[in-house]
């Protein structure tokens, strides 16, 4: 393998160096930050190679290497399969001494690292995948969830439109378990605060055409079509609904899992009216902007998503629990992070749940018509804030099992 | 550790013995078949299903996919030998599907997350398989287990009667053999050995997804086989060897892995029809004749 | 006299055994399969300990 000859002179030489210097814990004298995520397909502009740079980012301005800390990277393509992420994760930590993943959009491969991860002791610092497992049945102590998930997504979307006055409800729903579980959960949901749902219809995934899905949508009188669907088939479904008037006829397009990225491709005269739940945008305050000017400037002026937030958080956070223990141990620089307030410029000040989950607030967004935007990634108004501790599924809910 | 990365191996030893399966119905029996990957899939999903939920030993986990396999082998099977050629391939290939979508939706799966965490646990109640080195053996045991089966099955008669029919199958049947039994058989034995791969590998990785039922990886075997030599015993496994480290290569490269595959399919179809396998072994008999 | 048996089918249709053989040529005689069967194992099993110091696999 890799690095053979060099792992066993580093090992050496961190057993010369044990009772010397101030990095003395942090194995091999390296702090390895892996990231794991999608480079090539559709989660490439949400997360993908901005995760690297968001990453980077957060190094810099923890200036941890300014004292005698040293820092690499690794990063790799998971092309959304699991038994390749799992395959590269293993082998990063087995033989290329990485000591934490950070980042991992996909569901499937995010629980794959997650289960890895805790048993060789590493961390594992999630942004970018969605599944609520990650903090409820599949938790473990090496794990921490940071930007978002699907509860989160169903519970800000359904009950703030809800609340709102969009009462009735139409799904879209794409007909496989990802799929399913967003439509219950938000069903769930818009149902409790006093909504009703007028009708639904399965749509396979990756679906061309959805004409008669949508024209259904139309007639049932819905105030909301809630899109319980991802990457292209949302696109796909939000193009066409835009063909057919239904944003202009006055129902509203509730998407599930959308990212900013996604409405710069899509373009304001298609995605506006559009109604989704976020926990991240760029132009929330003075710190924010400042962090997407340079974050901008080095990724081809993509502006950062919340993956890439949560990754400069996770990492962030990460470093300062690693400087303060002086150790890269992951399990238990997992537990002083959850023990330690987090205070980042992007997010504020929040904390980490006993179950792994970060809380913060989430913004509930609107998309704005291409009159009042003032120009590229001008997109969100935002229309509600639920507040951190309203935002997030309870611990007690989660069925995690460190929490019982 | 040192040397080469035994995961890595275990990968490429299942796909391996994945391949020589699948070389087995098309290199002796001279069928096409474009939907290999559902053998794989539901040995690994069932397996993986067993240990995981049921809590049964890794052996047991892995018999019990391997059966499931061949039960679909024998469906499957019984259907696709009444057509042949390019018949035979779509039937098979419809099947695949039929049982991709099967199981993109039942809930056991666990749709696109697949099953996860499955426990390796003990084999027999005493090789601890959560030791890298011990599964490591364990695979390589069963991968040349499957490996000498399928060499014993092409050299006894009955492979001997696959080979007459795949070069002439009616003069076969005027011999008196029954054809349609035996494909059938071809049929069933791959899909049994392919599940025995399948199912280790969902032990290995303890991880049974959609990617090992997805028609991609029927394609991904045809490739492996070709560029290792069809219908030589040892062509599969320098194939998957190949193909396996291709990827492991370039696996930062993400979807260039595809191109690149692809390219060396057409360079393998149109210079080196036996493959690498095949051509070194015309080579050798050139050079000795 | 008895009707042929359908599944027999008409000598004169049958074409001559292929002459293309070969793919059968090309399977290793009992001797390279053994050489060639050990070396593989043994190189496999010694895998993960080859002090290799250059492979990148």
């Amino acid at each position: 393998m890799k690095h053979f000859k060099r792992g066993l002179l580093s090992l050496a030489v961190a057993a010369a160096f044990a009772t010397g210097a101030a990095q003395a814990q942090v194995s091999d004298n390296v702090i390895k930050i892996g990231v794991l995520s999608d480079m090539s397909s559709l989660y490439t502009d949400l997360a993908g190679a901005g995760s690297v740079i968001a990453a980077r980012m957060a190094v810099e301005d923890s200036g941890i290497e300014k004292r005698g800390y040293k820092v690499e990277f690794v990063s790799a393509d998971h092309q959304n399969k699991p038994d390749i992420g799992s395959g590269i994760a293993r082998q990063w930590y087995d033989t290329d001494k990485v000591d934490v993943i950070v980042d991992t959009p996909n569901s499937g491969v995010a629980l794959a690292v997650n289960q890895i991860t805790k048993d060789k002791g590493k961390a594992f610092l999630v942004s970018g995948a969605a599944s609520s497992d990650l903090t409820g049945k599949a938790c473990t102590p090496n794990t921490i969830h940071w930007t978002y998930d699907t509860y989160m997504l169903a519970n800000g979307t359904g009950k703030a439109l809800t609340k709102a006055g969009g009462d009735s409800w139409f799904f879209l729903t794409a007909d496989y378990a990802f799929g399913h579980a967003l439509e219950r959960d938000t069903e769930a949901v818009v149902l409790k605060n006093g909504g009703k749902v007028v009708g639904k219809v399965r749509a396979p995934l990756n679906t061309q055409d959805f004409s008669s899905f949508l024209l259904q949508a139309q007639a049932s009188k819905a105030k909301i079509i809630g899109l319980a669907n991802a990457g292209g088939d949302t696109t796909n479904s939000i193009k066409q609904a835009a063909e057919f008037g239904i944003v202009k006829g006055g129902q509203n397009l509730a998407g599930m899992l959308m990212f900013i990225t996604d409405i710069h491709s899509l373009g304001l005269p298609i995605a506006q009216g559009l109604v989704f739940t976020t926990t991240f945008y760029w132009d929330l305050n003075d710190q924010t902007r400042a962090f997407a000017k340079r974050f901008a400037a080095q990724d081809k002026g993509i502006h950062p998503t919340m993956v890439h937030a949560g990754v400069y958080l996770g990492a962030d956070h990460y470093l300062k629990a690693v400087e303060a223990l002086k150790s890269d141990d992951g399990t238990k620089v997992i537990a002083r992070m959850k023990a330690m307030p987090t205070d980042d410029p992007l997010f504020g000040k929040g904390s980490v749940r006993a179950d792994g989950r970060k809380i913060h607030p989430a913004y509930l967004v609107e998309v704005k018509k291409p009159s009042e935007s003032k120009g590229p990634w001008d997109y969100y108004k935002v229309r509600a804030t639920i507040p951190a501790d309203q935002a997030f599924r309870p611990m007690a809910d989660g069925g995690c099992p460190l929490v019982k | 550790m040192g040397g080469v990365y035994p995961v890595f191996i275990m990968k490429a030893l299942c796909f391996a013995l994945f391949a020589c399966a699948f070389n087995l119905l098309i290199g002796f029996g001279g069928l096409l078949s474009f939907g290999h990957a559902m053998f794989l899939g539901t040995a690994g999903y069932v397996s993986a299903h067993a240990a995981k939920v049921w809590g049964l030993p890794p052996e047991v986990a892995i018999l019990a996919g391997t059966l499931a396999s061949t039960a679909l082998g024998a469906l499957t099977g019984a259907l696709a030998i009444r057509r042949q050629g390019i018949y035979f391939a779509m039937i098979t290939l419809a099947m695949a599907q039929m049982i991709f979508f099967f199981y993109l939706q039942t809930p056991f799966t666990g749709g696109e997350d697949g099953i996860q965490s499955v426990p390796r646990g003990r084999m027999f109640g005493v090789l601890d398989l959560s030791n890298v080195l011990v599964m490591y053996y364990v695979v390589l045991a069963i991968f040349l287990a499957g490996f000498l089966a399928i060499r014993r099955i092409i050299h006894s008669p009955f492979g001997q009667v696959l080979k007459a029919i795949r070069e002439n199958e009616p003069r076969a049947i005027s011999l008196g053999y029954d054809a349609d039994r035996y494909k059938l058989i071809a049929f069933v034995l791959s899909a049994a050995l392919s599940g025995v791969a399948g199912a280790t590998k969902a032990i290995v990785f303890q991880l049974a997804s959609l990617t090992d039922v997805q028609w991609q990886m029927s394609g991904e075997v045809v490739l492996m086989t070709l560029l290792g030599g069809m219908g030589t015993v040892f062509g599969p496994v320098v194939g998957a060897f190949t193909i396996i480290s291709l990827e492991h290569f370039l696996a930062d490269r993400g979807q260039w892995v595809t191109v690149i595959t692809g390219a060396i399919f057409v360079v393998c179809v149109l210079a080196f029809r036996r493959g690498i396998v095949g051509e070194l072994a015309a080579w050798w008999a050139k050079r000795r004749g | 006299m008895v009707a042929p048996d359908p599944a027999t089918p008409d000598p004169a249709a049958l074409e001559p055994v292929s002459p293309e053989v070969e793919v059968l040529a090309a399977d290793p005689t009992v001797r390279t399969f053994r050489i060639a069967t050990i070396a593989m194992v043994a190189a496999l099993a010694l895998a993960p300990w080859a002090a290799c110091t250059r492979c990148s696999l």
